[in-house]
């Protein structure tokens, strides 16, 4: 609904705003005001679990922006967004049931007060790491060529963390159609603004080449003509916008932790807009009907059932059938360029963005050669934003593109662990299966090139276990089509595939030695088992990604040198993993060695030794862990060698632990 | 409908056995309660019954260690299933899988149930040997076409030796022939050792000559062995130490005794337990010695027999060995060691008995050995107590009291001459002649 502000309307007291829009304002400005109390007293009534953030001083933040909004707009929000959910959505009834844990709320129970989600709201409780969201939901109305602009609030408090920069700076250097609008309310919990911001707000819009307009909540007629210039600004395709609001919070940051002098915040509670609407006998008629309407979502929740709880389906396979396989002779690399090249022909969805990926470099390993040339606008360049690209991902995959998002090296993945973890992996359980999330993030782990202790590692394990977020590892027992078409053919959700440098360059296993046959499981993403043509075998030996040609090659000489009879076994999905359907293979052998590149401790290895023991510790014979010390990788080639898991060390392993 | 024949847990320390020979041929019909199959563990054989009638398909051979708890066989309810179960490429019993047959436990969210190893690999067209494989098909002079032909796929050396039938190799044999020690001289190391562990030990011997005793033992029908036995069993009752142990600054009584005689008849030593010895007489004692020799002889040695002994007897007197140091075996504290050579006049005949110095000292053990000396020659004809006193058989005058009254005369001898009965006599030159 746009605004005419010349419409010859007759104006009742306020100048310049037609009463209806006024009346819309008021309204969810009272009914967010109303709401909070009322959540509030439920919270000490003991019937709300967790703690809520109320928004009680700042409604007419959301009542006003709302009023711009048209409908293929998408509003993201944080912690205290109670005020922003109502004004947008108006599910009173849904935001209830969903605080009091009800199956009927609007995330089933999963996500309560700072993790909602419906329609085109979304929140959630990290600091700032929903602004990369917000900046890629933007970019795929870009990319859609659609209408509709991308609002994001934050605090002054979340001026502190960096992952909004990234996103700033994303947004302006691609003109992305995203209003920031910054809720100044001088306080971040328990710790006023002067303690922790340096310069000032406007400049950090200047810097990045935001839009800025400053307003307050204290006249909303104000706030709402700003608010208009920086939406229309946005709409024309200026790029991204900073709006800052100052407003007051007059409650505590959670429930009980106001530590501001009364005396100030008294100051506030007799000039806030809402207590005098409140006070105000105009709109006394209007707080009856909200407070009835509240009364009543607090009673119909109350009476609804609440959520109960069970698992999530596993996807895993209890058995799983075999068929002997043959992998072309091919470099990685190139089977990987053509990999995305026939799939980036077949589905327009998919987009690939990292750094020093476009031609003519390629990518740092060249994987991407060639493709923004074949796929203009489709493959980007990014800035140094692990984090802001990650997170950019995930809001492109909300609006259901198929984003690839490489980071360049396994060992920079950490910038974007909470992009990963809390983010992209998170949001189809907790909004519960409203949205899904087909998001590729994909980086190579591995040292044995010199390259030293942060550009060498293997980091997988710091990645595994979190719910939501598959992991996958590419071998080179199979094409890495195997893993990819699977994973853009269906929604794949958020999945980190896993790459290895020094196997890029390696050819793909074409050829075993005489008398071992390849085969890969019936497993979506496969299993590559190298099986020895004997009765019985003496070992097995398992690992995955860059491990598998080590692991191949023992194998080989473990027979022809060693006089023994080696199996080998490399997953290719490492979480979530079962080792269920892979125990008749295991059962063949009574030894079992496990060679990880990665730290041992807690990682892959210990997992698997875990779930044998659990589902048939029979098996387990002899089992042992080939890994590196507990120490960085240094860059010294000898010492590298040395250091790490060698086909040397895990053949005189293998002989010693079969003696 | 398929019922599994398992290995039953016989004794606490066996947690493998042998399986020595089955009672019923595979693929025939068995009874309900028939034995089935026996087993060797540590102390005995044992003999396995099916609770089923039906049709009986045998998972292992003669031969085969298997552990406690595994499968040894099945019984079909009718001969078709046996068919069907012979008939399938892959019957998972063939398999000597590593684990015993016990369910594996389940996670609370998964059912599993036990899984079969994967058998993928049955057709190999072509034999690759590993390079030991290949040396020490050479050594052997084996035809690489045959392995060729045999198509055998991978095999290493050990695999080699399965083919041609060879024993396994032993770790590190280093081209030297070798064997396996079976499971009984196992047990029988473990128990010495156990016995020999901190035991302080000593030991005592007492000789004498054993013609008369034997004599009187022959004659009596049971033999000296078993006299020697009823002698010591009563003797042992009245000093309980010598049927206790040591163990950790307390000796322990057991207050029985039980008797293990040990036998060896070229199957590996035995220890048959004779028990409450002290109260058999050696008529009873020979009997039993005869049947646990025959048991020994047949295999067939039965656990309760074999065990609880508390104190040990050990006889190499068949060899005319005359003295000999005996271990004592675990948990006792004496043993009681038997020589004697029967080349030598009069029979010399020792008593050795070793002992652990915890619980034992050389006074008693000294004391016991003559006490039993004594109680044994009462049996014989010649008194004992002092050198062995030679008399004509004819007129009983001694070789002493002879040679001082007829020494000067040249013509007066002993002349030794054979008796009747065998045995070795004197005459004196009088009763020769015929005098007296």
């Amino acid at each position: 609904m746009d605004l005419n502000i010349n419409a010859a309307v007759p104006k009742d007291g306020t100048s310049g705003i037609d009463r209806e829009v006024e009346r819309r304002i008021v309204r969810k400005a009272l009914l967010t005001r109303i709401s909070e109390e009322r959540l509030l007293q439920l919270f000490s009534e003991g019937k709300l679990s967790g703690t809520l953030h109320t928004c009680i001083g700042q409604e007419l933040v959301g009542a006003v922006i709302t009023e711009l909004l048209s409908p293929g707009d998408v509003v993201f929000s944080n912690h205290r967004g109670h005020g922003h959910f109502l004004s947008l959505t108006d599910n009173l009834e849904g935001l209830i049931a969903e605080l009091m844990g009800r199956q009927n709320g609007v995330c089933g129970g999963f996500g309560g007060s700072q993790h909602l989600c419906f329609e085109r709201f979304f929140s959630n409780g990290i600091q700032g790491g929903i602004v990369p969201v917000a900046a890629g939901v933007a970019f795929a109305k870009k990319l859609d060529e659609t209408e509709g602009i991308v609002i994001v609030f934050i605090g002054d408090g979340t001026l502190g963390e960096g992952s909004i920069y990234e996103a700033f700076n994303l947004a302006a250097k691609w003109q992305l159609p995203l209003l920031v609008v910054l809720e100044d309310n001088g306080i971040a919990q328990s710790t006023p603004q002067r303690q922790t911001l340096a310069g000032s707000i406007a400049s950090r819009a200047a810097g990045f080449g935001l839009g800025y307009a400053s307003s307050d909540t204290w006249n909303w007629q104000e706030l709402l003509s700003q608010a208009r210039q920086a939406v229309d600004s946005v709409r024309s395709g200026a790029g991204p916008f900073l709006l800052h609001v100052k407003t007051y919070r007059l409650k505590a940051h959670s429930k009980g932790d106001d530590t501001r002098p009364r005396t100030e915040v008294e100051t506030f509670e007799r000039k806030d807009p809402v207590n005098q609407l409140l006070a105000d006998p105009a709109w006394t008629a209007m707080v009856d009907e909200l407070r009835t309407r509240v009364g009543t979502a607090v009673a119909a929740a109350e009476s609804s059932p609440t959520a109960d709880y069970s698992p999530p389906a596993t996807q895993a396979p209890s058995s799983i059938e075999w068929h002997t396989a043959i992998v072309p002779k091919e470099r990685l690399v190139r089977a990987l360029n053509h990999c995305f090249s026939d799939v980036m022909g077949r589905d327009q969805r998919v987009v690939m963005i990292g750094e020093d990926i476009e031609s003519p470099y390629g990518g740092a390993f060249k994987v991407t050669e060639g493709l923004s040339d074949a796929f203009p606008g489709r493959v980007r360049n990014s800035p140094i934003s692990e984090a802001g690209i990650v997170g950019l991902g995930s809001g492109l995959a909300l609006m259901g593109w198929k984003p690839v998002i490489e980071i360049m090296f396994g060992d920079f993945l950490g910038l974007a662990f909470d992009q990963l973890i809390n983010h992209a992996a998170k949001f189809q359980r907790m909004y519960n299966g409203q949205v899904g999330v087909d998001l590729i993030v994909r980086t190579p782990m591995g040292g044995r090139r010199g390259y030293g202790p942060t550009h060498s590692q293997t980091l997988d394990r710091h990645f595994l276990g979190a719910p939501g977020l598959r992991v996958l590892a590419l071998n080179n027992l199979l094409r890495p089509d195997s893993l990819y078409v699977p994973l853009f053919e269906a929604h794949c959700g958020p999945t980190l595939v896993l790459e290895n440098k020094l196997a890029y360059g390696a050819y793909l296993h074409a050829e075993t030695a005489p008398g071992f046959t390849l085969m890969h499981s019936s497993e979506r993403f496969p299993t590559a088992w190298l099986v020895p043509a004997a009765r019985k075998v003496d070992i097995t030996l398992l690992g995955y990604g860059g491990m598998s040609e080590i692991l191949v090659t023992a194998a080989e000489q473990l027979f022809q040198d060693h006089d023994l009879l080696a199996q080998v076994l490399c997953p290719s999905q490492i979480y979530p993993f079962d080792a269920t359907p892979l125990l008749p293979v295991l059962a063949s052998s009574a030894k079992m060695l496990i060679v990880e590149e990665g730290q041992g401790f807690a990682g892959f290895g210990a997992e698997v030794l875990a779930q044998v023991a659990e589902l048939a510790s029979e098996f387990l014979g002899e089992a042992r862990r080939v890994v590196p010390p507990p120490d960085i990788i240094p860059s010294s080639g000898k010492m590298e060698k040395l250091m790490l898991p060698s086909l040397e060390y895990v053949i005189a392993q293998a002989v010693d632990i079969c003696r | 409908m398929k019922t599994i024949i398992a290995v039953p847990t016989i004794n606490v320390n066996d947690e493998v056995v042998v399986l020595v020979r089955w009672h019923v041929p595979d693929g025939t019909h068995v009874d309900a309660g028939a034995p089935l199959v026996d087993v060797e563990t540590t102390k005995a054989i044992a003999t396995v019954q099916g609770d089923h009638s039906g049709w009986l398909k045998h998972c292992r051979k003669e031969g085969d260690e298997v552990p406690v708890g595994a499968e040894v066989a099945w019984v079909f309810s009718s001969a078709e299933e046996l068919a069907n179960a012979c008939s399938t490429s892959n019957p998972p019993c063939e398999q000597p899988g590593p684990h015993p047959a016990i369910a594996s436990p389940g996670l609370e969210l998964r059912a599993t149930s036990k899984p079969e190893p994967i058998n993928i690999c049955s057709q190999h067209p072509f034999t690759r040997l590993s390079g030991a494989a290949r040396k020490l098909a050479a050594s052997l002079g084996v035809d690489p076409a045959r392995l060729e032909e045999a198509k055998l796929g991978l095999v290493t050396s050990a695999g080699l030796r399965a083919f041609l039938e060879l024993p396994a190799a032993s770790p590190g044999d280093g081209g030297l022939r070798s064997e396996r020690i079976t499971l009984s001289k196992r047990a029988e190391i473990d128990a010495l050792r156990a016995g020999a562990g901190e035991h302080l030990r000593s030991s005592l011997s007492i000789n004498f000559d054993s013609a008369g005793m034997r004599a009187f033992a022959e004659g009596a029908g049971y033999g000296l062995l078993p006299l020697i036995l009823a002698e010591l069993g009563s003797l042992l009752a009245e000093n309980p130490r010598f049927t206790a142990y040591y163990d950790r600054d307390q000796v322990i009584y057991y207050d029985a005794v039980n008797l293990g005689v040990a036998i060896d008849i070229g199957h590996g030593l035995k220890i048959a337990v004779l028990r409450n010895a002290d109260r058999m007489d050696p008529d009873e004692i020979s009997k039993q010695l005869a049947e646990r020799t025959l048991d020994c002889i047949e295999n067939k040695l039965a656990i309760e027999n074999a065990s609880g002994g508390t104190f040990t007897v050990t006889d190499l007197s068949m060899f005319d060995i005359l003295h000999f140091q005996p271990l004592i075996n675990g948990r006792q504290s004496a043993i009681l060691g038997i020589g004697a050579d029967a080349a030598q006049m009069g029979y010399p005949m020792s008593l050795t008995i070793a002992f652990d110095h915890r619980v034992l000292t050389g006074r008693e053990v000294g004391s016991f050995l003559q006490v039993l000396r004594d109680r044994l020659l009462r049996y014989a004809e010649v008194d004992a107590s002092g050198p062995p006193a030679h008399v004509c058989d004819m007129c009983l005058t001694d070789l002493a009291s002879y040679y001082k009254e007829f020494g000067k005369e040249r013509s007066a001898v002993m002349t030794q001459y054979m008796r009747p009965d065998g045995k070795v006599g004197l005459i004196c030159h009088r009763c020769l002649m015929g005098y007296l």
